[in-house]
């Protein structure tokens, strides 16, 4: 006893004389709860702030998958709350899989995933050199996934030699490159990963972070798949080492792995690039995963240790001005179509002119439109576009600046199309003013529409009990929508059964219903007419259960007409069909029935259809097991369904 | 569920016991030159097989077989004489699906060879008293049947003034059902059945107890209750005369029918509610 009094006062003694204090207990680690041991001081108002060594400790099994466990080791030092020195983490998974007890011994298979990385910080930034491996165990045997050696970070950056390799099925991916000053992409960098089944390898040729071309090959074939070469940011380069840029110099910020000189998402410079950079934030997921500055907690990389540069242009006063309003006018313009898409009112009562439904129809379209524009808005409202060279953006951006806009929409049946017509101006020349005065055109075409759509509607929207009415039915409506057209979990025929009667009542069912109260000019005509939608939809909600069990009951009797027999002649037990005469009839006036209930129109008579088939299945639970043979002897397949009905006493 | 190996070992043993026990055949030894194989003759033979089930172990086992053979004077036309009409009876115990015994009588009528020849009865009478043990296998999707079947005959020739002989009669037949469109034998199963069955014979006066060897392939379909079954049996074995033998090519169908009596309103087996 003794003996370890005086062992815990040794390792006590220099953590007392420091003024420091020791924690045991639970703690979370990057999102990670385990049990952690550290030695802390106290701070200003009692602050907590790690000083001294570190050591954390997660066992933890999976919530859904019980045979999942996972186990994270770490262990380092702080320096005043930041990372100093070697940090050492492990972080494995193991799945068991149970096999067998034999005698009271369990017999089971391990496989796990490992992640090993030794780390050095100073003042919490990486700094100085990184290993990383990462281990698969399989079938009692430790083998080597992937590895990264002697990657040497210098204040957050990785400088020098870059080297990365995974080890897939029997193949080596690489990614081989180089990093100067504060860990910009340099000279040719080589990756080689499979996508679709194909082995890719792909160099790129990067100038103190500048993306200048990049090429990708079949490896195994030998054939080009893809070849881009920047070649305005080639010249816009070599203007920068002449001294000859004019309206431009390159950035001092450091930016991200996706080398971006003003391409749109959409744009081949963008895309060629992502299959590659996919497998550079692969590796930098795994190896950053411990510090919250680089890989958040649901595991995207957030900042990267290595980085590209772009350019930034100079914008004119003009110019710039249209970057801090343009946002406002956009938000607002966007604000008014969402809520014109989606208003209730000028939905349902769209019917009551073409003029009404072609504005219900361009306020649809224009919301799609809107969609369109997000992106390059995006980076006006974020101030990115000063990074972007417009020649680019103005090839990947001039569709979306369309001229005519053709809208469709019905009107009494009949399928009508009218244009929308805007002036675009020199959008080459005159990026952000074009794109100013296209916002405005489209500001000013909603404000037309959006009046008329006031002016018509506001009498109605005026009658507080109608609005009621209005809402409802388009929630409810909507909500339909999506139970009947997005149901999943059932059979095909039941998602079949499940479209045929939105379409025809929920569709165009309710559309007739829709006009009859879209032409009401009377309010308590349209009060009524209101109701009538509803207690369709209240129907259709009622029948939804139903619907989706029709099938599946009929499974049921067929389950119930089998039963098990004996041949004697060839000594065998199989299913066989009981009644065989019975269950065909009542086959035969199920499908009847189920046809009837597809092409029902009339939303009342969906309940008379399933009350039929739930009575048909009652009747045949009844005589699976009751005396049926005069029935039997009644039936045959000549008979007409109602005979067959009248036989069944349905 | 009995011991397949175990059964036909017992099987094997007892009718070996059977045979030793049997008198020597006191006959005078022929020692035949050469073979003779006597030219095939035709018949066909139709059946109705009936299986009814009385309880859950006890079934009425029944048979009843038209048969006919060729002309004297055109051994090819299959039909031309009458030659038997066949019925065999019996309550079979069913010990489990791979094993049942059956037992009961058998009424034969054997036809005159020679009809209107006056030195012939039209027909006389051939009881018998049969018993046969069933055993079945499955091979895979296949179907495979060892029959043991023992008759006792009292047996008279057609001739005028015939005596009655009694002989036993051993068989073992091996039946395999192969389902052609299923993957195991169940309803609605188009199947192909080889069989090959060999008897023997043994009795005072017997003196081959090799009595015949016949090959049947049979083609059938099930169908609910019933189950149709027909093909070509080739026959080959010796005849009374010494040294001679006989094959005969047979065309087969037959009818089989099960139904059960026990009580169909039985409580139901499965879980059901719609």
């Amino acid at each position: 006893m003794n003996k370890y009094l005086l062992i815990l006062f040794f390792i006590l003694s220099p953590i007392l004389l420091q003024g420091q204090e020791l924690f045991t207990g639970d703690y979370t680690f990057n999102g990670l709860k385990g049990e952690a041991a550290f030695e802390f001081v106290k701070g200003a108002e009692g602050t907590l702030i790690k000083q001294g060594y570190f050591r954390f400790l997660r066992k933890e099994r999976d919530i859904e998958d019980k045979a999942v466990f996972y186990k994270t080791q770490v262990e380092g030092n702080y320096e005043q709350d930041k990372k100093t020195g070697l940090w050492d983490y492990t972080d494995e998974r193991h799945q068991i899989e149970f096999k067998d007890v034999v005698d009271f011994k369990l017999i089971s298979e391990l496989s796990s995933q490992q992640i090993k990385l030794k780390a050095n910080y100073l003042q919490g930034n990486p700094h100085g050199k990184w290993t990383f491996e990462q281990n698969e165990f399989a079938e009692g045997k430790l083998s080597k996934k992937s590895q990264a050696e002697d990657l040497q970070f210098f204040d957050g950056d990785i400088r020098g030699k870059f080297q990365y390799k995974s080890f897939v099925s029997g193949k080596t991916h690489f990614i081989r490159g180089e990093l100067v000053g504060n860990g910009y992409m340099n000279g040719e960098w080589t990756f080689v990963y499979e996508e679709e089944g194909i082995l890719i390898n792909e160099v790129r040729n990067y100038e103190n972070g500048f993306l200048l071309g990049l090429v990708k090959r079949d490896l195994e074939k030998d054939d080009v798949i893809d070849e881009v070469v920047f070649y305005e940011t080639i010249r816009k380069l070599n203007q920068v080492n002449n001294i000859e840029n004019k309206g431009f110099r390159v950035s001092e910020e450091k930016f991200g792995i996706q080398f971006n000189d003003g391409f749109l998402s959409g744009a081949p410079q963008f895309s060629a690039q992502r299959s590659g950079n996919q497998f550079i934030t692969e590796f930098l997921t795994n190896v950053m995963r411990y510090d919250e500055k680089f890989v958040n907690q649901s595991g995207e990389v957030i900042d990267y240790p290595i980085h590209t540069k772009k350019f930034v242009f100079e914008l004119t006063r003009n110019q710039q001005k249209i970057v801090e309003e343009l946002p406002a006018k956009f938000d607002q313009l966007k604000t008014t179509v969402k809520d014109y898409s989606e208003r209730n009112a000028l939905m349902l009562n769209r019917q009551k002119s073409d003029t009404l439904s072609f504005a219900y129809a361009f306020f649809q379209f224009q919301n799609q439109k809107l969609k369109d524009f997000d992106e390059i808005m995006n980076l006006i409202i974020t101030k990115e576009i000063q990074y972007y060279d417009l020649n680019h953006l103005v090839q990947d951006g001039k569709t979306i600046l369309s001229e005519t806009d053709e809208i469709s929409f019905t009107f009494e049946e009949e399928n009508l199309t009218r244009e929308v017509t805007y002036t675009v101006g020199d959008f080459e020349n005159n990026f952000y003013s074009v794109l100013s005065d296209y916002i405005s055109q489209m500001n000013a075409k909603t404000m037309e529409f959006k009046s008329y759509v006031d002016g018509s509607l506001s009498k109605i929207e005026r009658d507080e009990d109608l609005r009621n009415i209005q809402n409802q039915i388009q929630e409810r409506r909507d909500q339909l929508d999506e139970k009947y057209l997005l149901a999943e979990d059932y059979s095909f025929e039941t998602l079949e059964l499940l479209q045929s009667i939105h379409d025809n009542i929920l569709g165009t069912g309710f559309d007739r219903l829709n006009e009859l109260y879209a032409k009401e000019e009377n309010f308590d005509g349209k009060k009524e007419t209101a109701r009538k939608m509803l207690d369709l939809l209240n129907e259709m909600e009622n029948q939804y259960q139903h619907l989706t069990e029709l099938y599946s009951n009929f499974d049921k009797m067929d389950e119930l007409y089998m039963e098990e027999v004996f041949n004697p002649f060839t000594y065998t037990r199989y299913d066989q069909r009981d009644k065989p005469r019975l269950y065909e009839s009542a086959e035969r006036v199920f499908e009847y029935y189920m046809i009837q209930l597809q092409k029902e129109e009339d939303y009342t008579q969906i309940k008379y259809w399933v009350e039929k088939i739930d009575s048909l299945f009652q009747r045949m639970s009844e005589l699976k097991e009751a005396d049926s043979r005069v029935v039997e002897r009644k039936l045959n397949r000549r008979l007409s369904i109602n005979r067959v009905e009248a036989i069944l006493e349905l | 569920m009995m011991d397949l190996n175990k059964c036909l070992v017992l099987l094997v043993f007892v009718g070996l016991i059977h045979l030793n026990i049997m008198p020597a055949n006191a006959q005078e030894n022929f020692i035949p030159t050469e073979r003779i194989s006597l030219p095939a003759t035709t018949e066909s033979w139709n059946g109705l097989y009936l299986k009814l089930r009385m309880t859950e172990k006890w079934w009425w086992y029944q048979e009843n077989h038209y048969r006919r053979r060729n002309s004297i004077d055109n051994r090819s036309d299959f039909v031309g004489r009458i030659s038997q009409i066949y019925n065999r009876f019996g309550f079979t115990y069913l010990f489990t699906d791979n094993f049942e015994v059956t037992f009961g009588p058998t009424l034969v009528w054997n036809f005159t060879p020679d009809p209107g020849n006056p030195a012939y009865l039209n027909s006389v009478l051939e009881p018998r008293f049969w018993h046969q043990w069933l055993l079945t296998q499955a091979v895979g999707p296949v179907k495979i049947l060892h029959q043991f079947r023992f008759e006792h005959r009292f047996k008279r020739a057609n001739n005028i003034g015939a005596e009655f002989q009694f002989t036993n009669r051993w068989r073992y037949k091996i039946t395999a059902y192969v389902p052609l469109n299923k993957p195991r034998m169940e309803n609605k199963t188009f199947f192909i059945a080889p069989s090959n069955e060999f008897f023997f014979e043994s009795g005072r006066h017997i003196t081959d107890i090799f009595e015949e060897n016949r090959v049947y392939t049979a083609i059938g379909y099930t169908y609910n209750n019933y189950m149709f079954f027909g093909g070509h049996m080739w026959t080959y074995g010796p005849t009374p005369i010494p040294a001679t033998y006989r094959n005969r090519h047979i065309i087969r169908l037959n009818v089989m029918y099960t139904i059960d009596f026990r009580d169909r309103r039985r409580p139901l087996t499965r879980d059901f509610q719609f």
